[in-house]
């Protein structure tokens, strides 16, 4: 028997909180009670001693609420195995409800401090005049960097053309990597991503001019636009601010307007980008059918958050980033997750890439957008699978593992996926079966 | 040509070479260009940005997709709590015996693993059918077919016709088990002449299913293969048909050069005389060196007794299967007597003859394959009664009736003390992997009291004996998890 108000946690979800595959292993082997010579529970607060190699056992605490984890393991690894360990064991029954031991009050006690000394910063945080004409004078010349970079990026991308893009050769490499890194000089990291990423494609790529052709198309579009972004509509210059990277402060996200919904969780993704791992939680309104994402990076060996989970719902309000056809947002007054028990309406292949073409039409530079739709597991003549209805075949991106991974989750070949459409096709992230969110 | 390849060529080869101008591009994208396009390359990059936006709103298409056509899923996965057991096991390299077993006891439930999981397992090992036992059709029938249009698994007959020689060994079994006919048939086209020989060989071996008197015209043609390896799986599959003329033909050659000497009430003694090579008996194999360093003439003789139905032996020769077995036998006043208890023991083994083998066991009692002829009472009724100690350690991992009796787990428990007290490290490593693989769960705590008695002497390496406890230890776990989840 453990804590009745906090339903376990499934060891998916665990997984998702180690910040490597080599935590949720050694976390997982850990997770022995012969090992743990102290355990115990009490509402949110799960504590555990753990044995290690020296004498005195490491003090490990998690707050489940939060999620927030402690261990005086010396592990740069935020949670650390021992705490996943602890989870793993608390999600197995083995932990028992118990007064909190010594630490893991005092632990709890510092948490408690610390936020409220938090919040009454926050209520206090009101910006001086001065403040705010510095933030001002910050953003003018962070802006003037951007358009001069982005005046060197346009004539560079001009050059590439002029002198051809067969001249460069096993160069390009290497040049679209120095440019990627003036771009970061110049503060517009969005352009550098895209520059990296135009890196990969070698002259041994199939159809590599036409790639690298529409790569530079896509950034003199966004150099274009930052240029007259005096003359476009408010919503569309911060989908180009977003593109390039300017940072927008959550608490500015927060203070606009909010969208109070029953959050569905569908799906998730991490993706490592450089050195920061990035995580896509996608949303879906109950009541509003809108869609929402949750996006968060950390670097690497430090988890990412893991509060929401496909398969859960919760009750938030939504506040969307500033800038047209952007569904990403910040959560506020987020109550306790809940398993999710609802089977939204999927739409059809030929709906998706509606879909799809729409999103592009609101954000040319959109990267993918959310989809749930209904088909039937298909395969071309290429060898490639797709999802099949009576309008079409749309291809599922995401490899041989992934694509298995679907099929064997779904359990049919008839199914419902949601995931994320591009133009390459739909990268499945989960399969919908009744109410039960399958995630890949 | 359209708009984008004469732009992407141009782009390629370079603007200052092949300048580009507006009136290539298709109206939609002319219309799209900023005003200020004035240079060729601010129009071309104006017009990569079109036609990028233009091709990122296309999704592709799969026009000729078909579909993937797998059966549904059958199994469920197994229980949240196992399954956190089985994702720490699977991690654990020094417990992989552990977890291949626990496949089978999740198997066994009619339960699968998680996706994710059951990818990962089929990853690290060496073929999908491993794993078959938590497979259900839906995904055996996907890593048949993962790659399809790329290769697209051959089936029925294409697989004889366009498959690889392995997948026509395997087709030609699979035909040959429906319809024994059949199998002639597919032969009969003649392709399966140009294989290699090793193939051709494993091929006529797939016939050995179903074998009757119909087969017999078939293989008496090829016995005069031009290859030996054909033409000795020939004879062999001949002599496994009753009443073949290969059958009848070594029959006559027993009467004719074997005779009962003395018998009892004093011990048997068998004379035998040479059997001289005929054109019909080199063409049927007499003159093949099989047994490396054997004189020729006991080779034919051994030849002869291996082609006889071993339950007609005895009857043949005018013994007991008893008196056989524990014979005196001399070929022109030579003892042969070993080298025909050997070809008794082949020919047991051949037949499954379980009287032939049990005689020949306690005419020589020592760890030989003739105990795998036994049924497991009996094997374990002769193990008690003819084995001591130190020859049942030297049995190691192989011989004992599985899963293990109460009585054999302590016979087990006596040669692993003995093989420890002795430091016989590898009859001690295997015995004790014997106790704990096969032991039955309801015996598990009976051998880890037996295991954890297993004498050690100071220094001495334990592993072998830590492992089995380990191994017994997590059986034990899994059981009661299995029947908390069953019950």
């Amino acid at each position: 028997m453990s804590t009745p108000a906090i339903e376990r946690w499934t060891t998916e979800r665990i997984d998702a909180q180690a910040p490597d595959a080599q935590t949720t292993r050694a976390g997982l082997k850990l997770a022995v009670p012969d090992r743990w010579p102290g355990l115990g529970v009490s509402e949110a607060l799960l504590w555990g001693l753990c044995q290690g190699s020296g004498k005195k056992p490491y003090q490990v605490c998690v707050d489940l609420s939060g999620p927030a984890y402690k261990c005086s393991c010396p592990s740069r690894k935020f949670p650390c195995k021992h705490a996943v360990a602890l989870l793993h064991l608390w999600s197995q029954g083995e932990v028992e409800p118990a007064e909190p031991a010594d630490f893991a009050e005092e632990w709890r006690r510092r948490r408690a401090d610390r936020a409220t000394k938090a919040a009454a910063k926050t209520s206090r945080s009101e910006r001086s005049a001065e403040q705010r004409a510095d933030a001002e004078a910050r953003a003018a010349r962070r802006e003037q960097r951007i358009t001069d970079g982005l005046a060197d990026l346009d004539r560079w991308l001009g050059d590439q053309l002029h002198e051809g893009l067969a001249r460069a050769g096993t160069h390009r490499r290497d040049e679209l990597r120095d440019m990627a890194a003036r771009m970061v000089d110049a503060q517009a990291p969005g352009m550098a991503t895209r520059l990296t990423a135009l890196a990969d494609v070698s002259d041994a790529t199939p159809g590599w001019p036409a790639a690298v052709v529409e790569g530079f198309g896509m950034m003199r579009l966004l150099t274009r636009a930052w240029q007259r972004r005096a003359e476009l509509p408010e919503d569309v210059a911060a989908t180009v601010r977003s593109h390039l990277g300017v940072p927008v402060h959550v608490e500015d996200v927060l203070a606009g307007p909010g969208i109070e919904d029953t959050w569905a969780v569908l799906g998730m993704r991490d993706s490592k980008e450089g050195r920061v791992v990035a995580r896509r939680v996608w949303l879906l309104g109950r009541r509003t059918g809108r869609w929402a994402l949750q996006l968060s990076f950390a670097a690497n060996h430090v988890a990412l958050p893991a509060d929401l989970f496909p398969g859960q719902q919760v009750e938030a309000s939504t506040h969307p980033y500033p800038g047209r056809g952007q569904l990403r947002c910040a959560l506020s007054s987020q109550r306790e997750p809940q398993p999710l028990s609802w089977q939204p309406q999927p739409v059809g292949t030929a709906a998706a890439r509606v879909a799809w073409r729409d999103a592009v039409a609101l954000d040319p530079w959109t990267e993918n957008h959310p989809v749930l739709v209904a088909g039937r597991l298909a395969v071309d003549d290429s060898g490639s699978y797709a999802l099949s209805d009576d309008d079409g075949a749309l291809p599922l991106v995401g490899g041989l593992v992934g694509l298995r991974r679907l099929a064997l989750a779904a359990g049919r070949d008839d199914l419902v996926a949601f995931g994320e459409l591009s133009t390459e096709g739909l990268r499945p992230l989960s399969v919908l079966d009744g109410g039960r969110v399958r995630s890949l | 040509m359209n708009g984008f390849d004469e732009l992407v060529r141009c782009a390629t080869v370079g603007l200052g070479t092949r300048p580009l101008t507006a009136d290539g591009l298709e109206p939609e994208v002319r219309s799209a260009l900023a005003e200020d396009s004035a240079t060729t390359t601010d129009l071309a990059l104006d017009a990569a940005a079109a036609y990028a936006v233009a091709h990122r709103a296309r999704i592709g298409s799969s026009p000729r997709a078909r579909p993937l056509g797998l059966p549904p899923a059958t199994r469920e996965v197994l229980p949240p709590h196992l399954e956190t057991r089985v994702r720490r096991l699977f991690g654990d390299q020094a417990r992989r015996k552990l977890f291949h077993e626990t496949l089978s006891m999740v198997g066994a439930q009619g339960w699968t693993l998680p996706p994710d999981l059951l990818l990962r397992v089929l990853n690290s090992l060496p073929t999908p059918d491993r794993a078959h036992v938590i497979m259900d059709d839906r995904a055996r029938a996907l890593f048949d077919t993962d790659r399809p249009g790329l290769d697209i698994p051959k089936s029925g007959r294409a697989l004889w016709d366009e498959g690889t020689p392995w997948q026509r060994v395997d087709y030609l079994g699979q035909v040959r088990r429906d319809d024994p006919t059949a199998a002639w048939t597919l032969l009969a086209d003649g392709t399966w002449l140009g294989e290699e020989s090793k193939i051709r060989s494993l091929m006529l071996k797939k016939m050995s299913v179903g074998l009757g008197p119909d087969d017999e015209p078939h293989l008496e043609a090829l016995l005069d293969d031009e290859d030996a390896h054909v033409r000795w799986v020939a004879a062999e599959l001949l002599s496994s048909i009753k009443g073949s003329r290969t059958v009848r033909q070594a029959e006559e050659l027993l009467k004719t050069h074997l005779e009962v000497s003395a018998g009892p009430p004093d011990p048997p003694v068998i004379d035998g005389t040479p059997i001289e090579p005929t054109d019909e008996l080199i063409r049927d194999g007499y003159d093949w060196e099989h047994g490396f360093g054997t004189p020729m003439p006991v080779t034919r003789l051994q030849l002869a007794v291996s082609r006889v139905p071993s339950r007609r032996l005895a009857g043949l020769i005018g013994l007991s299967t008893t008196e056989l077995a524990s014979a005196h036998v001399l070929l022109e006043g030579a003892d042969i007597s070993e080298a025909f208890q050997d070809a008794l023991k082949r020919s047991a083994h051949k037949f499954h003859d379980a009287e032939l083998a049990e005689a020949l066991l306690r005419a020589r009692p020592e760890p030989s394959e003739l105990l795998d002829v036994l049924g497991a009472g009996r094997r374990e009724q002769l193990i008690l009664e003819l084995f001591d100690t130190p020859t049942l350690a030297r049995f190691r991992g192989r011989f004992w009736p599985r899963p293990l009796s109460r009585a054999m787990l302590h016979r087990v428990a006596e040669a692993t003390a003995w093989s420890s007290t002795q430091r016989m490290g590898l009859e001690l490593f295997e015995l004790c992997w014997v106790m704990a693989q096969d032991t039955p769960a309801e015996l598990i705590p009976e051998a880890l009291s037996l295991l954890e008695a297993v004498p050690v002497a100071p220094k001495q390496n334990t592993r072998g004996i830590e492992q089995a406890l380990s191994h017994l230890r997590g059986r034990q776990e899994l059981t009661r998890i299995i029947d908390e989840e069953t019950t």
